[in-house]
C-alpha cells in the first residue's frame, strides 16, 4: 500500500512548498483568531501547527487554498493584511550565540551586534515576502515597478553599489552583513593581544528593524498602490530560537508600533511575559495551541479528527480503493476493556452485564487485582463486603471509588506480573490492549497535527487489502501506538540538551525518565491510591534553573505539557501543572488520565531517586543514589 | 593561505618532517602510529597535547611511551579555537623555512584540536608559502558501542562565520556512528524535512564490523530517509568521499540552501567534513561530543589495516600577495 509510515513523514511545514500547506490546511479556532487585524502571541509545542498557520496568511498560501466553508471563503476574501513570514531555527540561535560569544563581556556590544544581524535577517526576509507576494499578486507589470522600488529600498535603507532589483537587494543585505561580522572578528583577535577600542560601525546598523521595515513597506505601496496604505502583518515564527531579550523587544514595540502593522509572534508555551512592558490581553492576543485544559482537550481531539478523515481520504484515493462508508471512528473502534480482559486473563465475562456488576469486566479485574496485588486488597476491603464478589456497596461507593480506579487497576493487571501478593515485574509484551480505538488515538496526539499524522500514517501502513480499507484490530492500533511512542521517546532521548546539575551531566533524557519512571511506579507499583500522582507541580526553591531549561525544552518538544485553568493563564510559577505528553504514557505504561499532582523536588531528590532499569532489572522501592557510581 | 591539493597519500614522507603532532588520551592505539614511523621522525619536533583528565586505561602508558621518546607536552583545557590559533602560531613561528611538513595523528584527538589546525594554515598569509599537513587516522579494532550520553558539546565550529539568513531551508548532512538514535535526535534538532536529510555511512565489507552497528543503531532513520539520500563511502578510500562529499555539497548549495555537517560518526569523516568546510566557507560543520563525560573506552590500533593518510597542501594565493 502507497503510504509512508515512517516517523518524518509527519509535514513540516517550515520548508513545504506554499501549495502542499495549503491542500492539506484544516482550519481551526486558532486560525480565525490569529487572522484578526490584531497583534497576537501563539503558543505552542512543536508540530502543533503555529508556522503552518502563519504561512497560511501569507499570499502565496492564501492563492492555494480552496476553502470550502462558508467562513473559510468570507476570510479568505477579507483577510485584512498583507503577511510577511519571519521565521528562526535551531541553527541560527546557535550560529548567532557563537558569534557573540566572544564579546559575552561587553553587554552593550553584544546587544548591538546582535540586534544588528537581527534586522538584517528580518529585512532579508522581507524582501523574500514582498518578492513572493509580486509573484503571486502578478504585480510585475515588467520590470520597472520592481526597479522604482528597489530604487527607494536603497534609499532608505542606505544601501551601496546595489543594482535595483529585489535579489540585489538580498545580497546587497548579506554582504552588508558579512562586513559586520568582519569588523567584529577583526576586534577580537585585537582583543586577544591586549585592551583595544571598540569598533565603530556604520549609521545604518544603529536603525531600529520596525523603521526599516516601515520604510520599506512605504516603498513597496508608493510603487504598488499608489501610495495608498496597506495593512501588514509581521509573522515572526519561533521566537524561543531568537533570544528572551528579542522577544521583550517585540512586545515593547505591540504599543507604539504604526496602525497598518500588526505582529504575529510565536513560540513555546513557556515564553515569559514581562507585564510592565505591555499589558498582555489588551495589548495583543495570546492564542494557546496545546490541550491546555479538559475542554481544550475535547476541542483539540476534533481537530485532530478532521486531519485523519482528511488523511484517510488521502490514503483511499492515492491507493484507488473503493470508497466505504468506513470513517475514522469506525476504522478504529472504541476501547473495550471487556476484550482486553477476555483475551489477556480468559474471563468469562458477561457482555450483557452493567458495570461494576457480577461477571462484568470491571468486577472480574477488582477481583483479580484483589487476589494479587495486597496493596489493592486491603484498599478494596474496605469497599466491598466480599473481595471474590467485589461489586460496590452503594452508589457513592461506585462513583467515588469504583469509576475513578477502573483504569488504575486494569493498567496494573495489564502491565505487571505478581509474586506473593507483590509486584514481581513488568509483563514485556508486543501491545498492550489498553491503547487503541478512536478516543485513545485522538487523546494521544495531544492535538498535534504531527502526532495524529504520524500514528495514521503508521496505522495505515499496515491495511493489507487491495479494495477497501478494512477496520484495523485492537492488536494492530496497541502495537503500533508502543513502536510511535517509543519512536517519540528515542528522538526525545537524543535531543542534543545536556546541563549540569549538582555536579551531575543530566539532560532531557534524565528528566522525562525521572519524571515517567516516578509516575509509573505511582500508578503500577505502589501503594494503590485512588489518586496517584501523574502531574507535577515547581517549587522555586528547589527547582533550579536548569531543570527549568529542560522543562522549557521538554514542554517545546512536547514532552510535556502545561496544564492551565484557563485560556487567560500564561504565567509559570509553583502553582503551574505539568504533566507528561500522553504520547509517552504508553512507553511509561500510565492510564491516560490527569490525576493528581506532587512537587517535582520528590521526583528529582536524590533520597527519593528511581533508576529506570535496562535489560529486566527489577525494579523496588528504592535504588542507587542519583551520584553513586552504579548509577546508569 | 589557499589549498593547493588534498589526496590521499599511501604513507608520509620518509625525510623532511618538521612537526610531529599527536595526543595522549586513553586509547591504546594513541602511540601506534608514531612508533609504527618512528624512523620517518627523528629529526621532528616531537609534540604530544595533553588533556589535565580522563588519565585511565591507557592513558598512563601512552604518557610514558611519549615521554620515553622525548615528545614535548602541551597540556591543554581549552575547547576555543581562537586559543588554539594562537597556540599553534607561537609552536609555528619558530620555523624559519618558509616551507613547511607536518604530521598530525589525530586518531585521538578532539575535534577542536585538528579543525583549528586547519583553520590557522588557511588563515596565514605569509608566514609560510607552502605546508604541507599529513593527517593520519589509525582505524579501531570494533568495539561495541555504549549507551547513548548525554552531549555536552553542540555547537557550530567556527571555521568561518556563516551566519546565513533563514528564509533558506536547511539541508542536514550526518555522517552516521553506532550511537543509538543519536542521529535520529539531531534531525529533531534541526527539524528539516526528511528530503534535506543527507546519511553517510561506511559500506558493508566483511572487515568492516560497524557497518552492522551503524544499521542497528539508526534503523528509523533510514526507514524514513529516501535511499537516494543514503550515501555510502568506504572510509580507507579518502579521495572517493571528498569527491562524493564535495559534489553533494555544492549541489546543495546551488539549491540555494544552508547546508550544515553533523560528523557523528568516524573522526576520518570529521576531517573531510572540516575539509569541505574549508573548500565551501557557507557551510557549517558542528561539533557534537561528550566531552569528557562520555564513558571511556579503550579502541585499540587495527593492526591488519594501514594508518589512512591525508595529505592537504596549502600554498600563498600568489595572486593577492602580488
Amino acid at each position: 500500500m502507497k503510504n509512508t509510515s515512517q516517523l518524518f513523514d509527519s509535514f513540516n511545514a517550515r520548508h513545504s512548498s506554499y501549495e502542499e500547506i495549503a491542500e492539506t490546511f484544516i482550519s481551526n479556532e486558532d486560525y480565525f483568531a490569529v487572522s484578526k487585524n490584531n497583534h497576537s502571541f501563539v503558543l505552542g509545542p512543536r508540530g502543533c501547527g503555529k508556522t503552518t498557520m502563519f504561512k497560511m496568511l501569507t499570499a502565496p498560501a492564501q492563492n492555494w487554498w480552496k476553502p470550502i466553508l462558508s467562513n473559510e471563503i468570507n476570510l479568505k476574501q477579507s483577510l485584512p493584511f498583507i503577511a510577511i513570514y519571519i521565521p528562526s531555527d535551531e541553527l541560527w540561535k546557535d550560529q548567532l550565540k557563537k558569534i557573540i560569544h566572544p564579546i559575552n563581556h561587553d553587554e552593550e556590544l553584544s546587544a548591538f551586534i546582535s540586534n544588528a544581524l537581527i534586522c538584517l535577517n528580518i529585512l532579508s526576509n522581507f524582501c523574500n515576502g514582498i518578492k513572493n507576494y509580486i509573484e503571486v499578486k502578478k504585480l510585475n507589470n515588467g520590470s520597472e515597478q520592481e526597479y522604482n522600488f528597489c530604487i527607494k529600498l536603497i534609499k532608505v535603507w542606505q544601501l551601496e553599489d546595489c543594482v535595483a532589483s529585489i535579489s540585489d537587494v538580498h545580497m546587497a543585505l548579506n554582504i552588508r552583513k558579512n562586513d559586520l561580522l568582519n569588523k567584529l572578528k577583526s576586534y577580537i583577535l585585537k582583543l586577544k593581544y591586549g585592551k583595544v577600542d571598540p569598533p565603530e560601525f556604520e549609521d545604518y546598523f544603529h536603525s531600529d528593524f520596525l523603521d526599516y521595515t516601515r520604510n520599506g513597506i512605504i516603498a513597496f505601496e508608493e510603487i504598488y498602490f499608489a501610495g495608498k496604505p496597506q495593512k501588514w502583518a509581521l509573522c515572526f515564527d519561533e521566537l524561543e530560537l531568537v533570544s528572551n531579550s528579542f522577544i521583550q523587544t517585540i512586545i515593547r514595540k505591540l504599543r507604539i508600533a504604526p496602525p497598518n502593522i500588526v505582529f504575529k509572534l510565536s513560540s513555546g508555551p513557556l515564553t515569559e511575559f514581562s507585564n510592565h512592558i505591555a499589558q498582555v490581553f489588551h495589548d495583543y492576543e495570546v492564542v494557546k495551541m496545546w490541550p491546555f485544559s479538559f475542554k481544550e482537550e475535547q476541542r483539540y481531539m476534533d481537530f485532530c479528527e478532521s486531519i485523519a478523515t482528511q488523511r484517510i481520504h488521502q490514503f483511499i484515493k492515492t491507493n484507488k480503493l473503493n470508497e466505504t462508508s468506513i470513517n475514522f471512528k469506525t476504522l478504529l473502534g472504541t476501547l473495550d476493556y471487556k476484550n482486553s480482559l477476555k483475551k489477556e486473563f480468559g474471563f468469562d465475562i458477561d457482555d450483557k452485564a452493567s458495570e461494576n456488576s457480577q461477571n462484568s469486566a470491571t468486577w472480574f479485574a477488582f477481583k483479580e487485582l484483589a487476589n494479587n496485588d495486597t496493596y489493592f486488597r486491603s484498599v478494596l476491603t474496605d469497599k466491598v463486603e466480599d473481595i471474590n464478589n467485589p461489586f460496590p456497596k452503594n452508589e457513592l461507593l461506585e462513583s467515588t471509588f469504583f469509576r475513578k480506579t477502573k483504569e488504575i487497576v486494569i493498567n496494573r493487571l495489564i502491565f505487571n506480573k505478581y509474586k506473593n501478593g507483590e509486584y514481581f515485574e513488568q509483563k514485556s509484551k508486543k501491545e498492550y490492549l489498553v491503547y487503541y480505538g478512536y478516543e485513545t488515538i485522538l487523546r494521544i496526539s495531544e492535538g498535534n497535527p504531527r502526532f495524529i499524522i504520524n500514528i495514521l500514517n503508521e496505522l495505515l501502513s499496515h491495511q493489507n487489502n487491495p479494495n477497501q480499507l478494512v477496520p484495523c484490530s485492537p492488536e494492530i492500533q496497541s502495537s503500533v501506538i508502543k513502536t510511535v511512542s517509543a519512536k517519540f521517546n528515542s528522538m526525545l532521548m537524543t535531543f542534543p540538551t545536556s546541563m549540569n546539575y549538582a555536579g551531575k551531566d543530566i539532560d532531557l533524557k534524565w528528566l522525562i525518565n525521572k519524571v515517567g519512571d516516578y509516575f509509573e511506579n505511582e500508578i503500577n507499583r505502589k501503594l494503590f491510591r485512588v489518586n496517584p500522582a501523574s502531574s507535577f507541580t515547581l517549587n522555586p526553591d528547589a527547582t533550579r534553573s536548569v531543570i527549568m531549561k529542560l522543562i522549557h525544552i521538554g514542554v517545546g518538544l512536547g514532552a510535556f505539557v502545561k496544564i492551565d485553568s484557563t485560556a487567560d493563564d500564561i504565567i509559570t510559577d509553583e502553582t503551574t501543572r505539568f504533566r507528561i505528553s500522553y504520547l509517552l504514557h504508553p512507553e511509561f505504561k500510565l492510564p491516560l488520565r490527569l490525576y493528581s499532582s506532587v512537587k517535582l523536588r520528590n521526583i528529582i531528590d536524590p533520597k527519593l531517586f528511581y533508576n529506570r532499569t535496562q535489560g529486566g532489572q527489577k525494579r523496588g522501592n528504592s535504588g542507587p543514589n542519583l551520584f553513586s557510581q552504579d548509577e546508569n | 593561505m589557499k589549498i593547493n591539493f588534498v589526496t590521499q597519500a599511501p604513507n608520509i614522507p620518509k625525510t623532511g618532517i618538521d612537526y610531529f603532532i599527536c595526543s595522549s588520551g586513553f586509547e591504546s592505539r594513541g602511540p601506534y602510529f608514531y612508533l609504527l614511523n618512528e624512523s620517518k621522525l627523528v629529526g621532528s619536533r616531537k609534540i604530544c597535547f595533553r588533556f589535565p583528565d580522563r588519565k585511565e586505561l591507557s592513558r598512563p602508558a601512552n604518557d610514558k611511551t611519549f615521554e620515553e621518546h622525548k615528545f614535548e607536552f602541551i597540556d591543554i583545557t581549552s575547547q576555543s579555537i581562537e586559543d588554539y590559533l594562537i597556540l599553534y602560531h607561537s609552536l609555528f613561528i619558530s620555523t624559519t623555512s618558509k616551507v613547511i611538513n607536518v604530521v598530525v595523528d589525530f586518531s585521538c584527538m578532539t575535534t577542536t584540536i585538528y579543525a583549528s589546525l586547519l583553520k590557522y594554515f588557511f588563515s596565514l598569509t605569509d608566514t609560510f608559502i607552502e605546508a604541507s599537513i599529513y593527517f593520519s587516522y589509525t582505524t579501531a579494532l570494533f568495539a561495541e558501542p555504549s549507551t547513548t550520553e548525554p552531549l555536552v558539546y553542540n555547537h557550530p565550529i567556527s571555521i568561518f562565520d556563516t551566519l546565513q539568513t533563514t528564509d533558506k531551508k536547511i539541508a542536514l548532512i550526518i555522517g552516521l556512528g553506532f550511537e543509538k538514535d543519536r542521529a535520529l535526535g539531531l534531525c529533531q534538532y534541526f527539524d528539516n524535512d526528511k528530503d534535506d536529510i543527507y546519511l553517510f555511512a561506511t559500506i558493508k565489507t566483511p572487515t568492516n564490523k560497524y557497518f552492522d552497528s551503524v544499521i542497528m543503531s539508526n534503523q528509523e532513520l533510514f526507514k524514513s530517509v529516501s535511499p537516494e539520500n543514503i550515501i555510502y563511502y568506504d572510509l580507507d578510500n579518502v579521495t572517493h568521499l571528498i569527491s562524493t562529499f564535495d559534489s553533494l555539497v555544492n549541489y546543495l548549495i546551488n539549491s540555494n540552501t544552508r547546508v550544515v555537517i553533523a560528523p557523528i560518526g568516524p573522526k576520518q569523516f570529521t576531517l573531510v567534513s572540516l575539509l569541505i568546510n574549508l573548500f565551501h566557507n557557507e557551510v557549517t560543520t558542528y561539533r557534537f561530543s561528550h566531552g569528557d563525560k562520555g564513558k571511556p573506552i579503550d579502541r585499540k590500533a587495527d593492526e591488519s589495516k594501514n594508518s589512512i593518510i591525508t595529505h592537504l597542501n596549502f600554498r600563498i594565493d600568489q595572486l593577492n600577495k602580488e
